[in-house]
């Protein structure tokens, strides 16, 4: 076996193989001509071959182009405790091979298992290699793992196969996790292991970190439908939240390998990855066949982690890409209302026909918030033509993308000039001029507040809310949000009073701009607009300030107007379980506090 | 300036011709110098691109008189709003600020859209606005007539959920953004004028407040020939004269007549237009009961207005079967030019100008039973007519009309003088960022 082999992954990433006496790191530096070193990030990888003595991986990122100019004479240095090693570029140049047989000499002579774990050393290359790069380099590893790869029977789906299973989607979280759903089973052992290999040959054991379920489907196939056959305890739905150590960008080439305690051992390739995040979001709300409650292992182990990074992928992209401003702005507003737009842009004229008739209303900056950004023309165009009719100054953020109701509020917080922020739905209108002047002075007036809502009212003039409070169904784990007097008549009295309460709506609530800013504003975590405000709220009570209600001002709600009700079921669910996993022992104490004090007072 | 939907020299209508003819007596006898505005385009009269960049233009010689072009495909009837607001924050605000009028006058907003008001005050800020409420269009989305799509009864009451009930289509949150649109455009106007006292009330309990709402029934054009000598006649005779869509009652009068059998001594004239933009359902069926109505009935078809007086002095009884409330109606009043007592329904507009017994007869609204039993009385009962056609009241004329409003554009414009509004606030260009 030569000393040295060479080849390389891409033009940027090089790979160096070669006898190693001892386990040390290797520092590698790249020597000019002027003699000035330049480190460069390397990673190693130690095996030992069939036949011969230990070998040392190494693979080397070489300086992009632009960043450094590479010359001829140039020298790559590699250091190690035992000793160093020199390599000319030259003679690099004349010792490289192309990956494949570099492969096929270096690498497919290891035994399974070191293949297996040099294929998820090389991966590695994607995690330090810059995006622009990373699509050859993944493809170049997919062709590698078709090579190194020990390859198991193929499962062939048919009812009397007493093994078998099925990958039926895999969603991208990020580009290093994913969401992968299928069933698999094992009629004569437990199944041991379950791993799922990436087109790039990352591989994730997942049969520790699976959520499974009853497919009766499945069970009804394999045992020809007749139920004597059947094991009813048998769960063979499985579903699991995976992360790879390395990112994974293919969309096809995912297989899944099952073993069980005999040692039988099977693969099925899976399908394309989904990728769009709301789709995404989407599945991961559904529930086929599943528990109607949320089910606690798989919302805390499964559902929440891929939410969560899908949510903050999105806000990673937040960004107000316009803001246009009609009219001679206020000078120094005291109040900035925030109103985000999703999808309904019409309903702005239906606001502005409010405002035109409440002088405080010219006083306020005004910024709506484009949550779909699509329609930025659409809307634009309308602001033009209704500007001259009503002359409400105001301005309009356009985000880059759709970033989802708490984000929206957040970015229009980002560019707000009162020192009082005013959060409000674009489907909520007020009923008589004067009521922001009444809520800033309130506002202003009232020791340790932290947020305060007015009045809200249904279009039949009832109340809408009122406040809320914390509600369990007894003999269950999850708290809701129940809302106090909702459906009476708006003169019903003790809906008359201002007093504390424990959690506001969101569809208007007013809090201090530095406040909001401080609590790092609403959380993006929850799902399309739902217990954001009472999560606020929670987090308000928390640095000991108070939430108001402030039935003097009074504002019509007309509900699920702003944001589609097409999700808001199964939304609705995951919120209510995270805001409870996030807040449980708080609202607890809250709740006890509550029943041992008389009826709130103003 | 008087501002209307439509000219009634491009599609006859009743609320235009009324308006018209207020014009023409101001300009004529008035103390003010009026102008009439009349919205023109599509769909009444063709599309004709060579208005854009020149939406006003002139109807004849008459240097106050001017057609204003719009588009109005496109128009929301549930909100009465129109997406080219252009053509109002732009042209109309010029036409506006060119003329400087001391009043003006809106007949109707309908195709214009009830931001019109707002662009008014927008540009005339001192200028007080006068708006005539010749129905409840802007109550009610059935056409402005306050009858339920239930069962076609009578509505006395709108909100959100009834409206939605009549439109299940149409939630009842749309309803309310659509009374708050309109209600926001209408905190322009100074003064509101209606011709009937139960839509005042209507109106009033819709929201109008009361000190900005006046009663000023209509007049007529005295133009018109009354006949003076009566000569002794049987007075059997009855006339209908209308548009035959479901809201006038012609079903109702041809059901009576059915009712009242082939050998009822009385004959009926229907003299009326439009059965073709009537539903389907209710021209079969018109088409059904005058197919079986007897021979004492005739179907005359449409009339010009100059006919009118001829058509009148050949019948005794005017009809009036509307099952809708009516804030005139105009046919009533013309009736009563021409000495002609009235049959009509016990509601709205109608009732409130007939009284049983005095001038006319009541018969209970939808109901043929009813109206056959008034007819037969009517026709049974000897010296009837006589007696109500003494007592028919004198229709006022359009020249007194005028004068009354007169006297409320004189009030507005001492008010102003007392105080002027102030301007509404930012009147800045769109700046981009």
């Amino acid at each position: 076996m030569p000393d040295i082999r060479v080849s390389r992954l891409s033009s940027g990433v090089l790979l160096l193989a070669g006898d190693s006496d001892r386990h040390d790191q290797a520092e590698v530096l790249l020597r000019g001509d002027s003699g000035v070193k330049t480190p460069l990030a390397s990673l190693s990888f130690e095996y030992e071959p069939m036949t011969g003595r230990d070998r040392t991986l190494l693979m080397v990122f070489l300086p992009q182009e632009g960043q450094r100019r590479r010359r001829s004479g140039d020298t790559l240095l590699v250091r190690r405790e035992a000793g160093d090693r020199e390599f000319a570029r030259r003679d690099l140049e004349q010792a490289l091979v192309d990956i494949q047989t570099f492969t096929r000499d270096e690498l497919a002579p290891l035994e399974a298992q070191r293949r297996a774990d040099v294929m998820r050393f090389l991966t590695k290359a994607l995690a330090v290699q810059p995006a622009r790069g990373a699509i050859a380099v993944s493809e170049t590893l997919y062709g590698l793992r078709a090579a190194l790869r020990e390859r198991l029977p193929t499962y062939v789906h048919a009812p009397d196969q007493p093994r078998g299973l099925a990958v039926e989607s895999i969603m991208a979280v990020d580009d290093r996790s994913f969401y992968m759903e299928g069933w698999a089973r094992d009629e004569e052992a437990e199944i041991v292991r379950l791993t799922a290999v990436s087109p790039e040959g990352d591989r994730a054991e997942i049969g520790a970190n699976l959520y499974r379920f009853a497919r009766t489907d499945v069970t009804n196939y394999f045992s020809g439908g007749v139920v004597s056959r059947q094991d009813p305890t048998e769960k063979a739905g499985f579903l699991s939240f995976l992360e790879l150590d390395s990112p994974s960008f293919l969309g096809t080439g995912w297989v899944l390998e099952m073993e069980n305690a005999e040692g039988s051992s099977i693969e099925v390739s899976g399908p394309t990855v989904l990728r769009d995040p709301a789709a995404a979001r989407s599945r991961l709300l559904s529930d086929p066949g599943r528990d109607r409650l949320p089910d606690d292992d798989l919302m805390e182990h499964h559902v929440m982690p891929a939410l969560t990074r899908i949510q903050r992928r999105v806000e990673a992209g937040i960004k107000v890409g316009s803001l246009t401003e009609f009219g001679e702005p206020p000078a120094s507003p005291a109040v900035s209302v925030i109103i985000p737009l999703y999808k309904r842009v019409d309903l702005i004229e239906q606001q502005l026909a409010e405002f035109v008739q409440d002088p405080e209303m010219f006083e306020a900056d005004i910024v709506y918030v484009l949550d779909s950004p699509e329609q930025k023309d659409e809307l634009l165009f309308l602001a033009e033509r209704l500007f001259p009719v009503y002359r409400v100054p105001m301005r309009i953020a356009v985000l880059e993308r759709n970033v989802g109701f708490a984000n929206a509020n957040n970015a229009g917080a980002s560019v707000a000039r009162g020192r009082i922020l005013l959060l409000m739905n674009s489907d909520a209108l007020p009923d008589k001029p004067g009521w922001l002047g009444a809520m800033t002075r309130f506002y202003d007036a009232t020791p340790k507040i932290g947020a305060l809502a007015p009045k809200l009212l249904y279009e039949d003039g009832s109340i809408q809310n009122a406040g809320m409070y914390f509600h369990r169904q007894p003999g269950m784990d999850l708290w809701t949000d129940a809302h106090y007097y909702r459906g009476l008549h708006r003169d019903f009295p003790p809906a008359n009073t201002p007093r504390k309460v424990p959690l506001l709506s969101g569809a208007c609530v007013m809090i201090a701009r530095e406040l909001y800013q401080q609590l790092g504003g609403l959380q993006g975590v929850y799902v399309q607009g739902d217990y954001e405000d009472s999560d606020l709220c929670m987090r308000l009570m928390q640095m000991g300030l108070d939430n108001w209600y402030f039935p003097e001002a009074e504002v019509f709600h007309l509900e699920a107007l702003s944001y589609a009700p097409s999700m808001r079921m199964p939304a609705n669910r995951y919120n209510a379980w995270l805001h409870t996993h996030l807040w449980k022992d708080q609202i607890e104490q809250l709740v006890a506090e509550q029943d041992e004090a008389p009826e709130p007072t103003a | 300036m008087y501002i209307a939907h439509n000219h009634p020299a491009i599609r006859p209508g009743g609320s235009e011709a009324y308006a018209f003819e207020v014009y023409e007596s101001m300009r004529d006898s008035g103390e003010f110098e009026p102008m009439f505005v009349a919205r023109s385009g599509p769909p009444y009269s063709i599309a004709d691109r060579h208005h854009e960049g020149r939406p006003f233009t002139l109807v004849n010689e008459d240097p106050n008189q001017y057609l204003f072009y719009t588009d109005a495909t496109g128009h929301d009837w549930l909100y009465g709003r129109s997406p080219h607001k252009s053509a109002l924050t732009r042209f109309y605000t010029e036409f506006l600020r060119d003329h400087k009028p001391d009043i003006v006058h809106f007949q109707h907003t309908m195709f214009l859209g009830y931001d019109i008001l707002r662009v008014t005050r927008n540009a005339l800020p001192g200028v007080p606005i006068v708006y005539t409420l010749h129905d409840h269009t802007l109550i009610c989305h059935r056409d402005g007539q306050m009858v339920r799509t239930l069962n076609n009864e009578l509505c006395r009451e709108e909100s959100p959920r009834r409206c939605h009930e009549c439109f299940p289509d149409i939630s009842p949150q749309t309803f309310f953004m659509r009374k708050r649109f309109i209600q926001s455009q209408l905190a322009v106007v100074d003064l509101f004028v209606t011709p009937s006292p139960g839509a005042l009330e209507r109106y009033v309990e819709w929201g109008i407040p009361r000190s900005k709402i006046v009663h000023e029934p209509h007049g007529r054009p005295t133009s018109i020939s009354i006949p003076q000598a009566e000569e002794d006649r049987e007075r059997n005779r009855f006339g209908f004269f209308g548009q035959f869509t479901a809201y006038k009652g012609a079903d109702v009068l041809l059901e009576a007549m059915s009712l009242l059998g082939e050998d009822f001594d009385g004959h009926l004239w229907i003299h009326g237009a439009n059965l073709d933009t009537a539903p389907d359902y209710f021209q079969e069926q018109f088409g059904e009961l005058i197919e079986d109505a007897h021979s004492n009935v005739r179907l005359v078809g449409q009339y010009e207005a100059r006919e009118l007086s001829r058509l009148m002095e050949r019948i005794d009884w005017v009809v009036v079967p509307s099952i809708t409330w009516e804030t005139g109606p105009l046919t009533l009043l013309e009736a009563f030019q021409h000495g002609r007592p009235v049959i009509c329904s016990d509601i709205g507009g109608m009732a409130e100008k007939v009284t049983d017994g005095v001038n006319g007869l009541l018969f209970r609204r939808g109901n043929a039973h009813s109206l056959a039993a008034a007819m037969r009385r009517a026709v049974e009962t000897p010296g009837l007519w006589d007696h109500l056609h003494g007592g028919i009241p004198p229709v006022q004329t359009m020249d007194e009309h005028v004068a009354h409003l007169s006297t409320h554009y004189r009030a507005l414009l001492r008010e102003l003088k007392a105080g002027p509004k102030a301007a509404p606030p930012g009147d800045k260009v769109l700046e981009h960022a």
